[in-house]
């Protein structure tokens, strides 16, 4: 070819990669996956099934005035329920982990643009001792997720997997309503719950009924416990005029026994007193709790492992909270701590066997 | 830095491309030959700031070799430092490539116990090395003058050819660099530049990298394979190779030539080779080069009767299965291919009377060989071949074209998850059929080049590179690297 027919060619290749280009970026932000530029459009309804990844993109820029905080455990409650009963728009912010640095860190983020009506925070107990650092940008992370500059974003605009899979999941997922308005992040649908599910997450080892296991000092846990606790508590106090209702969340028997078999159980009970107590001083904030529930903790039929449980258990709480029940206060805390502790005894003295037993028979 | 990451294409390709030719405006040579340099060192320490050191070495020690072979006539002298500089870059190499491998042997053979902290291998070591070891001889033989430091430095570290070849000697890059006319932009060039380089890009993240896919889930479960599964799984290796190496090589040709550079080709249709010999002269043909040039030569090539030709084929061999890496693997692969040659050259006659046979049985050859080449270990290379030829038929086939999940195939393979799940067997067999098909069609098929100069400058042709380009282009979120980096 000559020099002349190479310019024309390389001029057709130019324009003709350079439109698909633009045509590929105007597709992505049209339909937007992770809602990085807008929430959806044509009055679409949000697909919100990927926590992680769309996460900083709905708290920037859905419209909400109140937040529902937590790890998995929270991902199965209705805010649509939420809204109703408050009178609020409520979006869903979780962090798998439930990590309390990384759902302040979002928390920070939501109140840069909007002063918060309600936080409804779903607090698990391993929360309370897990390291304070922030881990959502890791190495693996895009950084996109995390920056407002559109200069990172080549990655996301230009991206096979957001072109080819989750754009057809998501606009399937709002064909079918799923993942949709209040239930944002939901997992439970094909999910087995009861005992023989929930007893493959467990395994005990060889230890009998009448062992004692001697419940081991925590000195490093007591530091990271009084650092979580102190950025909650800075949280809700510096935000005065926002509610903050806490959700203490039934952990199954398995949970409370491995616990024991570990020697762990005196720290995770500490742990839970340490941040209900310090949660209850503060004003805005109220506790609503769960733990004690017997009915649910030691009946695996609403758990599909240790700590998850059923729909069912997320409606009953959230019923509950409007209802005013199950809140604990200053007076009557020591008293539901003490029953705790009774309870965990017993777990490991004598429910647990109710479920080895039945595995062997 | 690797070609195939968002990066490279959109911000030091630019960049190089926009401060060479802006530079060589000036009069002066200089300050383009030193942005580049520049640059490719940048390319090269990008991961890993400790490799560019140890680039720097061994770019200095050879530059030094090379001033003082510039004052010395006396042949004594002259010989003691070519060995001087043959033995470091040697040196060099065996340490942070061999050095591990060496120690294992001590510790297997004579029942030592020496451990060894880990030693990182600096990318492209290989390739680097034996561009300076050819210039080093070169020198030492009078073929070769003593270069200006910058353009020495620009002649090993060159961006495209520096990680992973062709492997180019320096009478063929750095007249080029001195030509007048490759100091101004030419459309052309850059045309043909970039068609290159989005066939070698295509090749890589569309072909190799899908193939991957299939390839490394087998290689991780040998022990499960039947049969058909093990022959599928080499066969299909043998194409990622060649797609993963030939496109990386399109790519470095493609991006030299949008600088004005020519390099040299690396792939010449190789499994087109009726032999295993006409094989190496169409696969990775620099490395031949320099092998046939630097050790088969001087060990006396054809000259010194037929057994000794065999033997030094042999040896040749024998290096190159080292050169790819320090694994008894690698060494057999080696030796394979050595016999394969030196059987060849002892009977030459001895042949299928087909050439489509003797084809098919060096394609044969060459694929099985590879398997070798792939495996973690001999143990696991024995366990492969076991699979070959002892394993049977157990219907694993369906099973290993499942693993075939793209991105590209995900929405239909929900939707049939879903709607109809006893189509997604056929459907995977048909994703199957298809790359088996395009691979083996791609490797029948024209070279890159013819078919740029055929069909690229037509409308049709041009949607399809751009096509091509930006289906890769959005693949780079699932970036792998190359499979030549590693030798």
């Amino acid at each position: 070819m000559e020099e002349a027919g190479k310019k024309k060619a390389l001029k057709r290749l130019l324009i003709l990669a350079g439109t698909q280009m633009i045509l590929i970026a105007f597709f992505v932000w049209l339909l937007d996956p992770f809602y990085q530029y807008h929430a959806p459009f044509f009055g679409m309804d949000a697909v919100l099934n990927d926590r992680d990844n769309q996460m900083p993109g709905t708290i920037r820029n859905f419209d909400y005035d109140s937040v529902l905080v937590g790890s998995s455990l929270a991902e199965n409650f209705d805010s649509a329920f939420l809204d109703g009963t408050y009178g609020c728009s409520t979006l869903k912010i979780i962090r798998a982990s439930g990590s309390v640095a990384d759902l302040l860190y979002y928390l920070d983020m939501a109140e840069e643009e909007r002063e918060l009506k309600n936080v409804f925070w779903c607090l698990d107990i391993p929360a309370v001792y897990a390291p304070v650092e922030v881990t959502l940008y890791g190495k693996d992370t895009p950084r996109y997720l995390h920056t407002k500059t559109v200069l990172d974003d080549l990655p996301y605009l230009y991206n096979k997997e957001i072109l080819m899979e989750k754009i057809p999941a998501m606009l399937a997922y709002a064909h079918e309503g799923i993942n949709t308005k209040g239930q944002a992040y939901n997992w439970a649908r094909d999910k087995q719950f009861g005992p023989a599910r929930a007893m493959l997450a467990y395994d005990r080892g060889n230890i009998d009924s009448g062992e004692m296991i001697v419940q081991r000092d925590f000195p490093e846990e007591a530091v990271l416990i009084a650092r979580n606790i102190q950025l909650l508590t800075e949280q809700v106090s510096s935000h005065p005029r926002t509610r903050y209702r806490f959700l203490i969340p039934p952990l199954s028997l398995l949970w409370w026994d491995c616990a024991y078999v570990n020697g762990e159980q005196d720290m995770r009970i500490y742990a839970l007193d340490q941040a209900v107590s310090a949660l209850l001083s503060c004003e805005n904030a109220e506790v609503y709790y769960f733990q004690n529930e017997e009915s649910i903790v030691c009946n695996l039929d609403y758990y599909m492992d240790m700590v998850h449980y059923s729909p069912d258990i997320s409606r009953y709480m959230l019923d509950q909270m409007s209802a005013g029940h199950n809140r604990v206060d200053a007076g009557n805390w020591k008293e539901t701590l003490a029953c705790l502790r009774e309870l965990a005894a017993r777990i490991s003295r004598e429910e647990i066997y109710r479920y080895y037993e039945a595995a062997y028979e | 830095m690797l070609f195939n990451s968002v990066i490279f294409i959109t911000i030091f390709l630019p960049l190089g491309l926009l401060g060479w030719f802006l530079l060589q405006k000036l009069e002066n040579p200089f300050p383009a030959k030193l942005f580049l340099v520049g640059m490719s060192f940048w390319f090269y320490g990008y991961y890993n700031e400790f490799y560019l050191w140890i680039l720097l070495a061994s770019l200095a020690g050879n530059y030094f070799v090379s001033l003082l072979l510039a004052g010395r006539r006396r042949p004594g002298q002259r010989k003691v430092l070519a060995a001087c500089g043959i033995l470091g870059n040697l040196g060099l190499l065996f340490y942070f490539k061999y050095f591990h491998f060496f120690i294992d042997n001590c510790n297997f053979f004579f029942h030592t116990d020496i451990r060894l902290e880990k030693i990182a291998l600096p990318l492209g070591i290989s390739f680097f090395t034996f561009q300076q070891l050819s210039f080093v001889i070169e020198r030492y033989r009078e073929n070769a003058p003593h270069y200006a430091l910058i353009d020495y430095a620009f002649f090993v570290s060159f961006f495209p050819q520096l990680v992973a070849g062709p492997i180019v000697l320096h009478s063929e890059l750095l007249p080029q660099l001195t030509r007048r006319e490759n100091r101004r932009f030419s459309p052309g060039d850059f045309y043909d530049g970039i068609t290159l380089f989005i066939l070698g890009l295509a090749k890589k993240v569309l072909l190799a990298d899908s193939l991957a896919v299939l390839v490394n889930a087998e290689y991780g479960n040998l022990a499960a394979l039947d049969t058909p599964a093990a022959w599928i799984t080499i066969v299909w290796y043998m194409m990622e190779l060649y797609f993963d190496f030939s496109g990386y090589c399109d790519m470095a040709r493609g991006i030299a030539r949008m600088f004005g550079f020519w390099l040299p080709e690396n792939f010449d249709s190789p499994f087109r080779a009726a032999s295993v010999r006409e094989f190496w002269r169409r696969w990775h043909m620099t490395l031949s080069r320099f092998l046939s040039r630097y050790v088969y030569i001087p060990l006396g090539g054809n000259r010194k009767g037929r057994a000794r030709q065999c033997l030094n084929l042999l040896v040749v061999f024998l290096v190159s299965g080292l050169w790819h890496g320090a694994d008894w693997t690698f060494v057999l692969w080696g030796l394979m291919h050595g016999l394969a040659v030196a059987f060849e050259t002892a009977f030459p006659k001895l042949r299928f009377p087909r050439e489509w046979m003797n084809r098919l049985a060096t394609g044969v050859f060459v694929t099985l060989s590879f398997s070798i080449f792939r495996s973690d270990s001999l143990e696991a290379a024995g366990l492969l071949w076991s699979r070959l030829f002892t394993a049977g038929n157990r219907g694993m086939l369906l099973g290993v074209c499942n693993t075939l999940v793209f991105p590209e195939n995900y929405a239909a393979v929900k939707f049939l998850g879903m709607k109809a799940p006893g189509l997604l067997n056929p459907f995977f067999l048909g994703c199957f059929l298809l790359l088996s098909a395009l691979g083996i069609g791609l490797i029948r098929g024209q070279k890159a080049e013819e078919w740029i100069r055929k069909k690229g400058h037509t409308w049709a042709g041009a949607f399809c590179l751009a096509t091509l380009f930006t289906w890769s282009f959005i693949s780079l979120s699932q970036v792998s690297v190359f499979l030549y980096f590693n030798f």
